[in-house]
Formats: structure tokens, C-alpha cells, sequence
């Protein structure tokens, strides 16, 4: 699952990082400067609950992964 | 506004001294009545049912917002709602505007820019060990005894003395801060009719902070992460900020963080003790505190602040007119079944995860990374040496609802 961070909409709530620390990271100013980034296998539950979380909207994850390329 | 006669039934029931009628309640809505101390929850449900914008006439008249997106939307529109008054009614407590909660546009950006730094989570985590030690130490003190009363004895002390660890006011401090703040909540404020007696009533605290800033200037600021260090070293629009505004910007700190920070420790800490089995949980997953700590602060709302109205506006056929009152209640919005479904239900798997009991928008609060770390820490800490514990038999806690909702009591027993 790919996932990526608008930080232009970032505010540093650090939600996203409270709720699922094995998937975000803030910075020491509580932004979340990731970009687009990769969830480890596994955690996509957390990264869904991490990234609903956030009151900006910052982050979208990309849920369909499995889609061919024909 | 028809209501189910079960709902307004049920609601009038917990409220003996409640007005008859569902429009009464909503009329005479404010944060200091009597008869909405115990229980708020239910009637602000039956309000939010009623109506997306309620009318109170209390304190001079204001509109409520009872719903999550028009909670949202105002805190959005600053322009629209400014924070030159956040409390219903307004108290003009110092001779300038309280920094950064009543500004608007440049000015509080501005500040806002100075002050976030000094409560971010590199702050926060700078300070954990501490904070930590405070929480730890206060438990071996209760744990000893078979039981205590929660909130005098733990909820109170542990935001305080975050509070000077924060500021790096040494912890010798601690009772002064406490004995000044009570007197303030319970006397000062109470019994201070003019802004001018408000102000007398400020002088205790006041003084309390502008020492411990000569204090500090005086002991050095190198190498210091504390925010009173900081705010000695810090630009506010390109110059240093003055003795007056940082007095003013540490008082609004110390206002804004205990007693909402004491509340919601203590109504976490009461969900707890009826729940055994989140207690279990908490102690065998540690790694779910993060989850519980959101969903339980959620689940009880703590906060509500104000807004003036700077020009008129329509919203859901309403008309608020510049010079309105607006109450925005940030804890309310967590139980609002469009966005959370069955909202009074605790459920730490929850989907709706996007909760605005710190706020959103410029104003969110400052301080929301050192909170939910407290009360993070007081969770860890407690249930290793207390796994297991409830309200002592024949108790119940006294509840409030002003100036912001919590408890008064909380009586536990160890098991």
C-alpha cells in the first residue's frame, strides 16, 4: 500500500503518529514530512486509522494496489 | 422541534432541576447552569437532534453550534468567528489580549509562530523522563494505601508539575501554583464583578510568573529547552518578545492546560475503573495505549471555547449577525453520531478516528502533544504498580460541566 502527505495541509496535529507509529513519523515540530511513501506489509490497518485520523485530511492512501497494468 | 418522548423523558430524568421543555433547556443553555453540571451529554444529544444552530438566551444570548461540521466550519473561518472573545461571557482578564488564544490574522500567526516550537513533540520528548519521574513518584505515594481519591491526589498535581517542568520552574513551586490557581477558579474570579477586580484577582499569578522569568534570566538560558528559556531567546516579529507579553503568554498556558488536562485524566481514569477489562488490556498490549487515550478523550468531552461574530452570516437558514456570540464546543463534536457512529459506545477499533477535542484551525490547541503524553505516561505508569482497581463502594463522583467538564471526586479502591 502507498500512501502520501499533502505538507502543505500538514499542521502537526501528529495524530497520525500517535495512532500508528510503525507507519508515520513527525518530526520534531510534530509535521509529517514523508511525502509519498510505502506502509509496511501488514499495517495497513493502522495506516488507514493513522490517516482518518488526521483533522487536515493531509494524507491518502492509495488503496488499489491491485489493479493490473494490461 | 418535535422530540421523541422517550428521549425527552429519559433526558429530563437525569436532570431533576432541568426547565420542562426541550426549547427551555435550549434557552437557557449555558455552561454555568446548575441543573447542566451533572450531566450535559444527553440534553446536548437531544439539542444536536433539535437543531444544527441553537439559541441560548443566558449571559446576554448566543448561538451553539451543536454539530461536528459546523463545529469545524467556524473553527475554519476565522475571519468570520474571531477569537477577540473566547469565553461566554467575556472577561476581560488582563489589560492586553491573551496571548495567542484572543488575537486574530497577523497577529496571531505571528505568535503562533514564536510559541509552537516550544510545545512541540521534540519539546515533549525532551521533557518525557521527567514528566515520567512526576507520574511514578505520585503513584508510589497513593500506591501503598489500598485506595485514594484520584483527582486531588493525581489528577491535579501531575499537569501542574508537567506545567514547571515545561517552563523549567523548579518543583519547589508546586503548591504555590496550586494554592494560587484554586483560589483563582474558586474566589477570585467568582467573586470579581469588574474587569478592574478581575485584574486585582490576577495580580498573585501574575507576580508568580514574571519571577520565575527574572528568575530564569538571571540563572542563564544556555543549552535550555525549557519555554521559558526559549521564550527568552526567541523573536516575536522580529524583536524580543517584552516582560508583560510573556507573563501574558505563560498565564494563558497555565489556564488553558491544568484543568482541562486534570479533567480528562480523571474521566479516563473513571471509564477505567468500571472497566476491568480495559484495564487488562492496557496492561497485557501496552502498545493500544496510543488508541485508548484517543478514543477515551473522545468519548468525554472536556472543552469548549467562544467566538464573536465579525460580519453576518447564513448557515443552515439562520442569520448570525456581526456582534454574536458563537459557543464552539470542541468536546461535544466528538459525540456527534453523523461523523462517529454509536458515539457513547468505547470502541478502541473505531474507523472515525478524526476527532476535534484539541480543535482545529489556527487556534488548535498548543499544547495537545504534551496532554495526550501525560496522560500516555499516566496510563503506563499507574498499571504497572495498580493493575487493578474501581470506585470505592457507595461513591460516586461530583461532576461539572464549567469552566470546563470534569470531575470533582474520584474515589478508588485497589484490588
Amino acid at each position: 500500500m502507498k500512501g502520501s502527505v499533502d505538507e502543505g495541509l500538514c499542521m502537526g496535529h501528529g495524530m497520525c503518529a500517535a495512532l500508528a507509529p510503525g507507519v508515520y513519523e513527525v518530526s520534531e515540530l510534530g509535521t509529517n514530512e514523508m511525502g509519498d511513501f510505502e506502509v509496511p506489509p501488514g499495517a495497513e490497518a493502522a495506516a488507514r486509522r493513522g490517516a482518518r485520523a488526521c483533522p487536515e485530511r493531509a494524507i491518502v492512501l492509495d488503496e488499489n494496489e491491485n489493479v493490473s497494468v494490461a | 422541534m418535535t422530540m421523541p418522548d422517550s428521549v425527552a423523558k429519559a433526558a429530563e430524568q437525569k436532570c431533576p432541576m432541568a426547565p420542562p421543555t426541550v426549547e427551555e433547556r435550549i434557552q437557557r443553555w449555558s455552561l454555568y447552569q446548575p441543573w447542566l453540571q451533572q450531566d450535559p451529554v444527553p440534553l446536548w444529544d437531544e439539542m444536536r437532534e433539535a437543531t444544527p444552530i441553537a439559541r441560548s438566551e443566558e449571559v446576554g444570548g448566543f448561538w451553539i453550534l451543536t454539530r461536528y461540521e459546523d463545529i469545524e466550519w467556524a473553527a475554519r473561518n476565522p475571519e468570520i468567528f474571531s477569537s477577540a472573545q473566547v469565553a461566554i461571557p467575556h472577561r476581560r482578564i488582563f489589560p492586553a489580549e491573551m496571548i495567542p488564544i484572543q488575537l486574530d490574522g497577523d497577529e496571531h500567526r505571528k505568535w503562533r509562530q514564536t510559541l509552537s516550537s516550544l510545545f512541540n513533540p521534540g519539546v515533549v520528548n525532551h521533557f518525557t523522563p521527567q514528566i515520567r519521574q512526576a507520574a511514578a513518584d505520585a503513584i508510589e505515594r497513593i500506591s501503598g494505601k489500598g485506595s485514594c481519591e484520584f483527582v486531588s491526589e493525581f489528577a491535579t498535581a501531575l499537569p501542574a508539575e508537567t506545567f514547571l517542568i515545561n517552563f523549567g520552574i523548579g518543583r519547589e513551586h508546586l503548591q504555590t501554583l496550586l494554592d494560587h490557581k484554586t483560589w483563582l477558579r474558586r474566589e477570585g474570579i467568582p467573586n470579581a464583578h469588574t474587569d478592574e477586580e478581575i485584574r486585582k484577582a490576577n495580580q498573585p499569578l501574575w507576580l508568580f510568573f514574571s519571577d520565575a522569568i527574572d528568575r530564569r534570566r538571571e540563572e542563564g538560558v544556555e543549552g535550555r529547552q525549557d519555554v521559558i528559556s526559549q521564550m527568552l531567546k526567541t523573536t516575536y516579529d522580529g524583536r524580543r518578545p517584552s516582560q508583560d507579553e510573556m507573563v501574558n503568554a505563560l498565564f494563558v498556558s497555565m489556564l488553558a492546560s491544568l484543568d482541562t488536562t486534570t479533567s480528562a485524566l480523571s474521566m479516563v481514569f473513571e471509564y477505567l475503573s468500571d472497566h476491568p477489562e480495559v484495564q487488562e488490556l492496557i496492561v497485557s498490549e501496552p502498545g493500544r495505549i496510543p488508541d485508548i487515550v484517543q478514543e477515551l478523550i473522545r468519548h468525554e468531552p472536556v472543552s469548549s471555547t467562544g467566538r464573536l461574530v465579525t460580519q453576518d452570516v447564513e448557515r443552515h437558514g439562520v442569520t448570525l449577525r456581526k456582534g454574536d456570540r458563537v459557543l464552539l464546543s470542541w468536546g461535544m463534536s466528538g459525540l456527534d453520531p453523523e461523523v462517529f457512529e454509536n458515539p457513547h459506545e468505547v470502541n478502541f477499533e473505531r474507523e472515525s478516528t478524526r476527532q476535534l477535542a484539541f480543535g482545529v484551525g489556527p487556534h488548535r490547541c498548543l499544547g495537545m502533544h504534551v496532554a495526550r503524553r501525560i496522560i500516555q505516561i499516566a496510563l503506563e505508569e499507574w498499571h504497572t504498580r495498580l493493575p487493578r482497581y474501581r470506585k470505592a463502594p457507595g461513591t460516586q463522583p461530583i461532576r461539572h460541566y464549567s469552566p470546563s467538564r470534569g470531575l470533582l471526586n474520584l474515589d478508588l479502591v485497589f484490588d
